[in-house]
């Protein structure tokens, strides 16, 4: 049984790392996704996503209400997409020909900025289900809600989804 | 309609979901990343408004009597800040060729010294690092797992996190190991205690450490007095005791850093640097399909890289990076002279451990992209790996199969070469282009070019090698000398009809014995340094520069082929 992420944050809280991996494991592509769809960089989203993970683990025992906790990190990750757009980039001695598009795949940066401009609710829903391979009883469990919700949310959210993307959805 | 669209739209998530995984080794570290990382636990306290008007007002009173009376407050409870810890993030490691100079080019204290030219290999390391817990104002860094074979004056170091407020004030390699030998020195005239293989210990005051050890009684005094001393053989000596072991002593060369920054706690850093003893070639494998008789034959090309790394330190994980082309570098002034320990590249065995080698099964999945580098290329592996020291390691360069080429038959014959010596050479001739399943740069290296014989089975033909060649451009193959083929070069008159003048005549032939026609060409190289003319030929001819033309031909299976010409020089 995968522990519900209000139980894992409150491990987290107390100082359990291995509580907190847990939530790094489920939240790790959702949120390089999510700074890939802002930042367009994804030579750089995996970075910037450690680097959140960090600040959320120093500043979890903060938090007040676990079950707040996937939109707080994305609050955190939207923080930190800010702070590192205004550093000044590190002059670097050649571009990286194995990325040789940073930007990465050009259907997954517009799915992952249209998913990463989708209301908190629908973007930590469709993250879970198809950035960390959750089914949607696992993602039920995880974030603590029935399973209907999780299938009514799903379908609003595609809903929106298919008109974000619509020149790559085929009619 | 619309389950059709979600399907869709379900896919292309999941399309997105696996380009959002983790490809950075760096999670691998995140646990103990997060571990030393201490938790904020300040919590807010809500207290009644009328208790934080008493606690401001004892507070506001303490410190009044506090400077009235000089009330000592005693010492600060500090509390001890955590050890600075280094955590690697990622490496990356970009090998140049090799290189030829007469005297070392890079400054490696850690290499033994050696006479005459060396071939280097040089490495450039790029290594972030994420370093821990440091304080306001300067810290003393260690980096360890550097490469033995650094050059420390190349070393530059930066934080990513602050580059502007965090400095270098000082940086010291490190590189006097802990060996036997260095631990012993420190010892010099102080006392210390052997104990041998039969349980028997012996305590003195260490002499000599630099064949048998010598012990004295007594430490050295300006009064000239005798000492005792004792020797004792290494082979009997099972264990030295002495009070502590040196502190200045590093296991490992070790970089060191004091770093002075206003912005504690973590920081991500690079350093950067150029090391020796790291070289990389390219190797080719042609194998060689005939033609059908009037048709070209086809080639299936397949280019290896071999990394070799004998640096002293592992790459885990490393983007790899290599550059080929000639990159000038300059001897360095501070360098002794280095020895050329290691013999060059590799050498295979026999054919079938090759054969092994070039299994699909041991095949590694990584491939190499290349790009424009400055006036090189640089070719990168798409995905990390993983570069032990003391390793050669093969990694693929390229695949190409159905390359056309044209088999020439050639006969180039400079003047004056010994008759007995010339050979129909057969040469390989293709195009480096997108049209003929290449067009990449290739970097220069070795070609064994094979061919399958009669039982199916591969056969080395003949090695090679191939020049950095560019795209688009022509290559051309040695293979070895046509049996079935021969040709001659005779000059059948030469005459000086007048002060700086001569015409010759010269016949050259060609005869083919095999089944099938070939293609034939016959290289002339005319005299250097004079003005030349053919002012009478029975083929055409091509001119390839400004002293060489050659006569291309199709040669019948049975034929001989005959051309004369005349050349006029003028001097």
């Amino acid at each position: 049984m995968e522990l519900p992420d209000a139980e894992a944050v409150k491990l987290a809280a107390r100082g359990d790392a291995d509580a907190f991996m847990t939530l790094v494991e489920r939240y790790r592509a959702p949120l390089i996704a999510y700074v890939h769809g802002k930042t367009r960089r994804r030579d750089e989203a995996e970075d910037l996503a450690q680097e959140v993970f960090c600040k959320a683990w120093q500043h979890l025992p903060g938090l007040r209400d676990p079950a707040a906790f996937p939109g707080w990190l994305f609050r955190m990750a939207h923080n930190a997409i800010l702070t590192a757009a205004r550093q000044p980039r590190p002059a670097q001695l050649e571009d990286d020909p194995a990325d040789s598009s940073p930007a990465g795949n050009e259907n997954s940066v517009e799915v992952h900025a249209a998913v990463a401009a989708l209301s908190e609710e629908f973007r930590i829903t469709v993250s879970l289900r198809h950035f960390s391979g959750m089914s949607t009883d696992e993602v039920a469990r995880t974030l603590g809600i029935p399973p209907g919700t999780v299938r009514s949310r799903l379908s609003r959210a595609y809903a929106q989804l298919r008109r974000r993307l619509i020149s790559r959805v085929e009619v | 309609m619309s389950s059709d669209l979600d399907r869709q739209l379900e896919q292309l998530l999941d399309q997105a979901g696996s380009d959002a995984q983790p490809r950075r080794p760096s999670w691998g570290e995140m646990r103990d990343r997060i571990t030393a990382i201490p938790q904020v636990r300040g919590r807010r306290l809500v207290l009644p408004r009328r208790l934080v008007a008493v606690v401001g007002v004892a507070a506001m009173i303490a410190i009044v009597l506090g400077i009235i009376f000089h009330l000592p407050l005693g010492p600060i409870a500090q509390a001890e800040s955590p050890p600075i810890r280094v955590i690697q993030k990622d490496i990356e490691l970009t090998v140049f060729n090799l290189f030829e100079s007469d005297r070392p080019t890079l400054f490696m204290p850690t290499s033994p010294p050696a006479r005459g030219p060396v071939k280097m290999g040089m490495a450039l390391v790029k290594d972030h690092r994420i370093v821990l817990n440091l304080r306001p104002g300067d810290n003393l860094v260690y980096f360890t797992d550097v490469a033995a074979t650094i050059d420390p004056t190349s070393v530059r170091f930066w934080s990513e996190t602050d580059p502007i407020a965090t400095k270098v004030v000082e940086q010291n390699f490190e590189y006097d190991l802990a060996t036997a030998g260095a631990i012993l020195k420190r010892y010099l005239d102080r006392k210390i205690t052997c104990v041998l293989k039969d349980g028997k210990q012996h305590e003195g005051f260490l002499c000599s450490h630099d064949g048998d050890i010598v012990l004295a009684d007594k430490p050295p005094s300006d009064s000239g007095e005798m000492r005792k001393t004792e020797s004792i053989s290494r082979d009997q000596i099972r264990a030295v005791q002495m009070p502590d072991v040196p502190k200045d002593l590093f296991v490992k060369p070790t970089l060191v850093w004091k770093i002075r920054t206003q912005r504690p706690g973590q920081h991500e850093t690079t350093l950067m640097y150029a090391c020796g003893h790291a070289e990389w070639q390219a190797d080719y494998v042609v194998a060689v399909t005939p033609g059908a008789p009037g048709e070209k034959d086809q080639l299936d090309l397949q280019g290896w890289v071999t990394i070799d790394n004998r640096t002293g330190s592992t790459y885990k994980d490393a983007g790899i990076k290599l550059i080929a082309g000639d990159v000038n570098r300059v001897p360095d002034p501070w360098a002794p002279d280095q020895v050329e320990r290691f013999s060059m590249g590799i050498e295979f065995a026999d054919l079938d451990a090759y054969a092994l080698r070039l299994a699909p099964a041991k095949m590694p999945e990584k491939a190499f992209v290349e790009k424009s580098f400055f006036e090189y290329h640089l070719y990168t592996l798409s995905a990390p790996s993983t570069v032990k020291d003391q390793q050669i390691k093969q990694l693929k360069l390229l695949k190409a199969e159905g390359v056309k080429a044209i088999r020439r038959y050639v006969f180039d014959s400079p003047p004056g070469t010994d008759e007995s010596r010339r050979h129909v050479a057969v040469v390989l001739e293709f195009k480096n282009d997108k049209d003929n399943k290449l067009g990449m740069p290739l970097p220069k290296g070795r070609v064994r070019v094979m061919q399958r014989d009669s039982d199916g089975d591969m056969q080395l033909v003949n090695t090679t090698e191939i020049d950095h060649t560019a795209k688009d451009e022509e290559m051309k193959l040695n293979i070895g000398s046509a049996f079935d083929v021969a040709a001659e070069r005779a000059e059948m008159n030469m005459t000086r009809p007048g002060h700086r003048q001569e015409t010759r005549t010269i016949r050259l032939r060609m005869r083919n014995h095999k089944d099938e026609p070939i293609q034939a060409r016959f290289v002339e190289r005319l005299v250097p340094n004079r003005n030349w003319e053919i002012t009478l030929t029975s083929n055409a001819w091509t001119r390839e520069d400004v002293s060489t033309i050659h006569f291309d031909f199709t040669l019948e299976p049975d034929a001989e082929k005959e051309i004369t010409y005349t050349v006029d020089y003028q001097w």
